[in-house]
């Protein structure tokens, strides 16, 4: 299962790809505050599904399980970015940065939020998981999540003034 | 200000577009996926040879040092194919102070004690022929290992598949399951010498599934043969593991095989115990009513050469032993026992 003879994902691995990887990355992408690193980890956590499919597919909730693999990459790559940054600043090499994405002043402020309160704003905004769901997750309690999500949308407020139109949703 | 759960979904949403929306990216191309997961699959093969030198590297680093007196830890996952080096450590404090072990893992794993504090002389080299050695015989089914002629293997104990010697001690007087095996393929009591012994359950760990050997020996070195032989054997079924060591060689060490599934509630084994050419470490007692009878008619059995006798804490070259208190002999054992 998983893959075909010829190597190729099967019908069932593309079918939940397809499905689950655009919200996936939009997730990981939200929670790193970096659509780059996003996509590379949620393509990484992909392709680790797929290299242990036969057992993925048995779990309970595959989506879940590739949203912790997407997280946990994306931990890992931060980690070696910064090691990789403090390299090049010694060998005296400049950081070349990315081009930018589409809506820089959004992004801006989602790499603003806190690391942790971005990771809650994604799966709870992005991913749509319910508080309960982010406190499993991120491995805190549910009141926890409560506090992050209520500083983040104080914090986001604050980031996005000039977006923010308070009678566009009728308040 | 704060916002509401609708006004951050609305803020957010040119971030994350659903699919098929204005700006929405679609998926990578599967191809790209299954590009990856075969550089993770070649990946993590670099990765088990990488972590099987340096498992190799530490045990001969630490065998260089002298006698191991802590900790060599290596954990990870299985680093050869088969079989694999998941840890070096020495082993638990029922056996040898600081004597190494080198856990070969099938799917519950198997101990192969090292004779470090004994033979100084562990190579790399050594313990790559350990691994090479384990990886074959974990590979090869348990019909091959059971029928591998001695000649074929340079001296490992077979048993056809199917053949149970005679354990039912009606063969002869005085005959038991491990003499009438031993001496069905060419191993003599007396002469060069073989002990034999029982452990409970706990001396040996009950194997956790087909074809695993959580094999942990007690007696730590006493079990440690230079170019010997060592059967690990269910009273009722005949040969259960069949384990070997290299020949003459300080460097040896033992592997271990189990010949078919262990029952998971055995509730007795015993292990014989066959040398050929001596062995290291703690001699194994034996207690005059345990020791077979001399017989020169099995005594000049064809297999056995000793090139060893004189093993230093070994006190009679024809004398076998059982060491400790595990080492109980049953009612029906060598010299003992009775007509079937």
């Amino acid at each position: 299962m998983g893959s075909t003879a010829d190597g190729a994902p099967d019908r069932q691995f593309a079918d939940w790809y397809a499905r689950e990887f655009p919200r996936i990355r939009s997730t990981v992408a939200f929670a790193v505050g970096d659509p780059g690193l996003g996509e590379e980890a949620t393509a990484e956590a992909f392709a680790r599904a797929l290299l242990h499919w036969p057992k993925v597919s048995q779990l309970d909730n595959p989506t879940a399980w590739v949203r912790t693999v997407a997280l946990n990459e994306v931990r890992s790559r931060l980690r070696r970015l910064r090691l990789e940054r403090r390299y090049r600043a010694r060998a005296g090499e400049e950081y070349v940065p990315p081009p930018p994405e589409p809506y820089p002043d959004l992004w801006d402020a989602v790499a603003r939020l806190a690391p942790r309160a971005r990771e809650a704003v994604a799966l709870r905004y992005v991913a749509d998981l319910s508080e309960p769901e982010i406190a499993q997750v991120m491995g805190v309690s549910r009141g926890t999540v409560t506090a992050t999500l209520s500083r983040a949308r104080a914090r986001l407020a604050d980031l996005l003034a000039e977006r923010y139109d308070p009678g566009r949703t009728g308040r | 200000m704060s916002l509401t759960d609708d006004d951050v979904r609305h803020l957010l949403a040119p971030l994350t577009p659903e699919p098929g929306a204005p700006g929405a990216r679609p998926a990578l191309p599967l191809a790209h996926i299954a590009g990856r997961t075969a550089r993770l699959r070649r990946a993590r093969r670099i990765r088990q040879v990488a972590l099987t030198v340096t498992c190799l590297a530490a045990v001969a680093g630490a065998a260089a040092l002298g006698p191991w007196r802590g900790a060599v830890g290596l954990s990870g996952p299985t680093p050869v194919p088969a079989a694999s080096v998941t840890e070096v450590a020495p082993s638990t404090s029922e056996g040898p102070a600081g004597m190494p072990t080198i856990v070969v893992t099938r799917d519950a794993g198997c101990r192969l004690p090292l004779a470090a504090d004994t033979s100084p002389a562990i190579t790399l080299d050594s313990v790559a022929r350990v691994v090479d050695l384990a990886t074959d015989l974990l590979a090869l089914p348990d019909a091959d290992v059971a029928g591998l002629p001695d000649s074929a293997t340079g001296g490992w104990l077979s048993c056809p598949p199917g053949v149970v010697p005679n354990h039912t001690g009606t063969a002869e007087p005085g005959s038991s399951p491990a003499r009438a095996f031993l001496e069905t393929h060419g191993y003599t009591p007396g002469g060069v010498g073989w002990s034999l012994g029982v452990v409970e359950p706990g001396d040996l760990s009950v194997p956790r599934g087909p074809g695993v050997v959580p094999l942990t020996l007690r007696d730590g070195p006493a079990w440690w043969l230079d170019g010997g032989r060592l059967l690990v054997w269910r009273e009722a079924d005949g040969p259960w593991f069949v384990l070997r060591t290299t020949s003459g060689k300080a460097d040896a060490v033992t592997i271990a095989r189990s010949v078919r599934p262990a029952p998971p509630d055995d509730p007795r084994w015993a292990v014989y115990l066959s040398f050929d050419a001596g062995y290291h470490g703690t001699p194994l007692p034996l207690t005059p009513t345990q020791a077979p009878p001399p017989d020169p008619a099995v005594s000049s059995g064809p297999a056995v050469t000793a090139t060893r006798s004189a093993v230093p804490g070994r006190a009679s070259p024809t004398g076998p032993r059982v060491r400790g208190s595990s080492a109980r002999w049953p009612a029906t054992s060598v010299g003992t026992s009775t007509p079937g």
